[in-house]
């Protein structure tokens, strides 16, 4: 009787005695597992801090390693991995770099930190085209903090970087990227409208990249800079006078600046010889045309003929012939505007003809820059 | 389970036993399967033990660092494999190798039996080796661990012989789940490589313990991946020629790393004794002097795999690190040390499908696919060449990268590497090192590699004299006058059936008399059903008839007994003709 009741008996209390051993292992084990999880996250602290700290002593090699250890305990941390690529980059491993990028950017593609590092992986490898979709990806992307900022900061990045590129292309999608940004850009971040200016002024966009100048002048400490730029833009779109209205001051403060001065030397020489100047009286008009023909006409005419003439010096030869015959005066000049205009004509024509004769003076340049000015107005 | 109310009357050992079995709740296959839930956790638990142990002691011999210091990198692997020498010598000498050939020992030879001091000291033995650097992985010691606890606790709860057999492969599944995470995988390794076949008994309880020891692994350790690979999209079908060529190299690989095993395991074996005692040591310091300027291949190196996969090394760093990863394991798993081959077979596939990758992106800048695509293709290849469980491959890819983008990659590679490394490798690693270990344990690749015999190869053309009709049965004096002794008999209804000439003579007699009697019907065959299905079927007949599959009544030929042992004897080779020599 009590062997057939332990038969019966034995399976289910085994049965239970195996699953209370289980129970019995199961809290070992999670004890265990909570002592070995907590020196895990220990070491990935350590590592990670190890990490940080060689990367602030621009140690990025030594900074790789720590990471890497970090990530061993903590393979799941995408800072960890984040920094680790950041490191990477800055000891100059992109390809190394790129993998662990799109690891993170696979579980976080609208990740703007991640999309800001494989834009600039991307413009390092010459892509342009996925610089461009990570640049906008970033720009879009998700930033827990200061978002804005980091927006325009990136727009900053990515139109130096399209300028920096040279085609005609990467230069229009350029001015594209800076239209928006100066309309993103307040108005009161002086030095923001600053490198706003340049890149505008790099652009071609002179005139947006004056008014970024001004906007920057507005409050800004130290207006050199705007002050070099806002120069510079006026006088890449012919107003001369506006030109010197920011270059004189800057030229008083730093001397040095020989760029700035030879602007400012030439806007002065422009407005000297420009016989259109409004509110000049009409003989002086007339003064400025004959000075201005005369000094074209000896610059052909010292231009020393090439061996065998060419087209371009039979061109000139006729030219000085026909300054030399139109011979105006000043009385002339001053009553006759059309006469006037045809002298300034053939002074501009004369000057673009002794264009390979030898380095321009500065007058010559002056008289260069106004005949692309009147050439643009007409 | 219920107790069930009991007679006063006395009862004997066997009515008890059969008493029980039709009064208990739950039936033996069900009790299997709910003992097979409650291995895989006790194995998942075991493991998770196991691998916080291995991280346990790298800690306590090298430091957090991921490479160790180098004043220790000789000198630990050395000292700890002279302790680990003397505790597999002196205490558990049941404890050398990988364990997958002692979980198929434990199948085959000793009816499931894997005693528990084997448990204790895989799990002490390989965690301080591979703890201390030995190239060695965890994967299959914790399927051993995994077999050995399903083996005691069948033991305590005196399972029947056959249940007790089928437990230890069902804890070796559970083991093998949960140190990889991989539940699949771990199915269909087990099923391919130490069970050999499916029915839905051994199946269900596999994947029971597979299930439930995964599950307690995610609880423990996270239930993330054992590697993440960078996004991969196969981009033109012309790709897959650079897996391919993979594929080829990942065989080759994997021959060499074979060959090598079987060069010198046996050389080992063969120094004196006391030399046993040295083994690992050696092998530990070797591999420290190769670890003090590549340290990667110290240990399982799941580390370094995920940096190959992260194109952290260039093409030429990882063929060297492949070579060397090579020659470490050999050297760790020639020496005795126990540990497992999986791990590293994984860190030699990844690095050597980097360093193909590397290569092939240098030649054709065009190819699309990161590195560590061709890193975790060339885990799957080098895993099917070495370990010769294709499916597994391909699953265990699939599971530990949990990339299903990757998988026409992983096949064309597996496929070509298996194919590759079985045509000059012919016998599997886990069979060389049985026979190696003297013992002949079944081989299931030869198994499945062995031509299947069908009824057609047997069956001859059925002549006019043994068969015959009931509806034109011939007159007594006919059929006394044919040759055979046994005749086919068809009926109206075009049924087969089997009588002997006497009994056709009476059956004849019965007719002329207007009796209707009709002839015993016989089993029938088919062509293509395998002979071993005519061998069960033949009984005490002397011959059978083999008919169309669409019509029953169409005679295609006959098949007797002597056919089908005339058949076996002249075209099924007998297995140890198909094995090579073990070294």
């Amino acid at each position: 009787m009590a062997k057939r009741f332990s038969i019966i008996q034995r399976e289910p209390l085994l049965l239970a005695g195996l699953v209370v051993v289980i129970a019995a292992f199961f809290s070992l084990t999670t004890f265990a597992a909570h002592t070995y999880h907590r020196k895990q996250e220990q070491f990935a602290r350590r590592w990670y801090q190890h990490g940080e700290e060689e990367l602030k002593r621009s140690h990025p090699a030594a900074a790789v390693a720590d990471f890497r250890n970090a990530l061993a305990y903590s393979r799941d941390n995408d800072l960890y991995r984040l920094r680790l690529a950041q490191a990477l980059m800055a000891d100059n491993r992109p390809q190394e770099a790129r993998a662990h990028l799109l690891s993170l950017w696979e579980k976080e593609p609208g990740d703007g930190t991640l999309n800001l590092e494989l834009a600039r992986l991307a413009a390092h490898w010459g892509d342009t085209a996925q610089a461009i979709r990570y640049y906008h990806a970033a720009i879009y992307g998700l930033w827990p903090e200061e978002p804005a900022q980091h927006r325009l900061q990136i727009r900053f990045e990515l139109s130096e970087y399209l300028l920096q590129r040279n085609t005609v292309q990467d230069a229009k999608d350029a001015q594209a990227e800076l239209v928006a940004l100066a309309a993103e850009l307040p108005p009161q971040d002086a030095a923001g409208q600053t490198r706003l200016g340049s890149l505008l002024l790099q652009a071609g966009l002179y005139a947006r990249a004056l008014a970024a100048f001004r906007s920057a002048l507005t409050d800004e400490p130290n207006p050199k800079p705007a002050l070099a730029g806002a120069g510079e833009a006026a006088f890449r779109m012919g107003e001369y006078q506006t030109a010197r209205h920011y270059l004189q001051p800057l030229v008083a403060q730093q001397p040095k600046d020989e760029h700035s001065m030879e602007l400012l030397d030439l806007s002065e020489l422009v407005l000297k010889l420009d016989p259109s100047v409004h509110g000049l009286p009409s003989q002086e008009r007339a003064h400025r045309a004959l000075h201005d023909l005369q000094r074209a006409l000896a610059r052909a005419q010292n231009c020393a003929p090439a061996p065998e003439p060419a087209p371009a010096d039979k061109s000139r030869a006729a030219l000085v012939q026909r300054a030399t015959a139109l011979a105006p005066s000043e009385k002339l000049l001053a009553g006759n505007p059309d006469a006037l205009e045809e002298t300034m004509d053939l002074a501009f024509n004369l000057e673009q003809s002794a264009a390979q004769c030898g380095p321009p003076a500065p007058e010559d340049k002056a008289l260069a820059l106004l005949a692309e000015q009147r050439g643009t107005t007409r | 389970m219920s107790t069930p109310s009991l007679p006063d009357t006395p009862v004997t050992d066997a009515t008890a036993v059969a008493s029980v079995k039709q009064h208990r709740l739950l039936g033996e296959d069900q009790v299997f399967l709910l003992l097979s839930l409650l291995i895989g956790v006790f194995a998942g638990l075991a493991v998770v033990c196991f691998r916080m142990a291995i991280d346990a002691a790298h800690w306590m011999f090298f430091g957090s660092g991921l490479v160790p210091p180098r004043d220790r990198v000789v000198l630990v692997p050395g000292a700890v494999g002279l302790l680990v020498a003397v505790l597999v010598v002196r205490f558990f000498p049941r404890v050398r190798g990988s364990g997958v050939n002692q979980t198929k020992s434990a199948l085959y030879i000793y009816d499931g039996y894997i005693p528990g001091s084997t448990i204790v000291g895989k799990f002490l033995t390989s965690a301080l080796a591979i703890g201390s650097g030995q190239s060695l992985g965890p994967e299959d010691p914790s399927l051993q661990i995994g077999a050995g606890l399903a083996s005691l606790v069948g033991r305590h709860l005196k399972l029947s012989r056959q249940n007790l057999r089928l437990i230890a492969p069902v804890g070796a599944a559970a083991g093998l789940a949960a140190a990889f995470n991989t539940p699949i995988a771990a199915v269909l390794f087990v099923i391919e490589e130490v069970i050999g076949r499916w029915s839905a008994g051994v199946l269900g309880a596999v994947v029971l313990a597979a299930v439930s020891s995964v599950v307690i692994e995610r609880w423990f350790l996270g239930a993330e991946p054992l590697f993440r690979i960078p996004g991969y999209r196969l981009e033109s079908p012309g790709e897959l020629f650079a897996y391919a060529v993979l594929g080829v190299v990942g065989g080759l690989a994997a021959m060499v790393f074979v060959k090598s095993i079987q060069f010198l395991r046996p050389r080992v074996r063969a120094l004196p004794g006391w030399t046993q005692y040295l083994m690992p040591a050696v092998a530990g310091v070797l591999i420290g002097l190769i670890g003090q300027h590549f340290p990667q291949v110290m240990g399982a190196g799941y580390a370094y795999m995920d940096q190959a996969m992260h194109d952290q090394y260039t093409w030429e760093v990882l063929g060297i690190l492949a070579g060397l990863k090579l020659v470490a394991t050999v050297l760790s798993f020639s020496s005795g040390t126990p540990g497992g081959l999986f791990a590293p077979t994984l860190v030699m596939g990844a690095m050597v499908g980097g360093a193909v990758g590397g290569v092939e992106r240098l030649l054709f800048p065009h190819l699309t696919g990161p590195l560590g695509a061709y890193a975790l293709v060339g885990m799957g290849a080098l895993f099917a060449g070495i370990l010769r469980a294709p499916m597994t491959s391909v699953f265990l890819v699939l599971e530990v990268s949990g990339n299903y983008a990757i998988i026409l990659p992983v096949i064309i590679s597996t496929a070509l590497a298996y194919l590759i490394s079985r045509s000059l490798q012919p016998t599997p690693i886990f069979d060389l090192l049985s026979r190696q270990d003297g013992l002949d344990l079944p081989s299931l690749e030869e198994d499945r590699e062995l031509a299947v015999l069908h009824v057609e190869d047997a069956m001859h053309a059925p002549t006019p004299q043994t068969t015959v009709s009931l509806q034109a049965l011939p007159s007594p004096e006919v059929i006394e006058s044919l040759p055979g002794e046994f005749f086919l008999v068809q009926d109206g209804s075009g049924y087969w059936g089997g009588l002997d000439k006497a009994k056709l003579l009476d059956l004849a007699s019965d007719q002329a008399a207007g009796v209707d009697s009709h002839p015993q019907e016989l089993p029938q065959l088919y062509p293509d059903q395998s002979l071993d299905i005519a061998l069960r079927q033949m009984g005490e007949w002397p011959l059978l008839p083999v008919v169309h599959r669409a019509d029953s009544s169409k005679l295609v030929g006959v098949v007797s007994l002597a056919d089908i042992i005339e058949t076996y004897r002249k075209r099924g080779p007998a297995l140890h003709e198909l094995a090579e020599p073990a070294d």
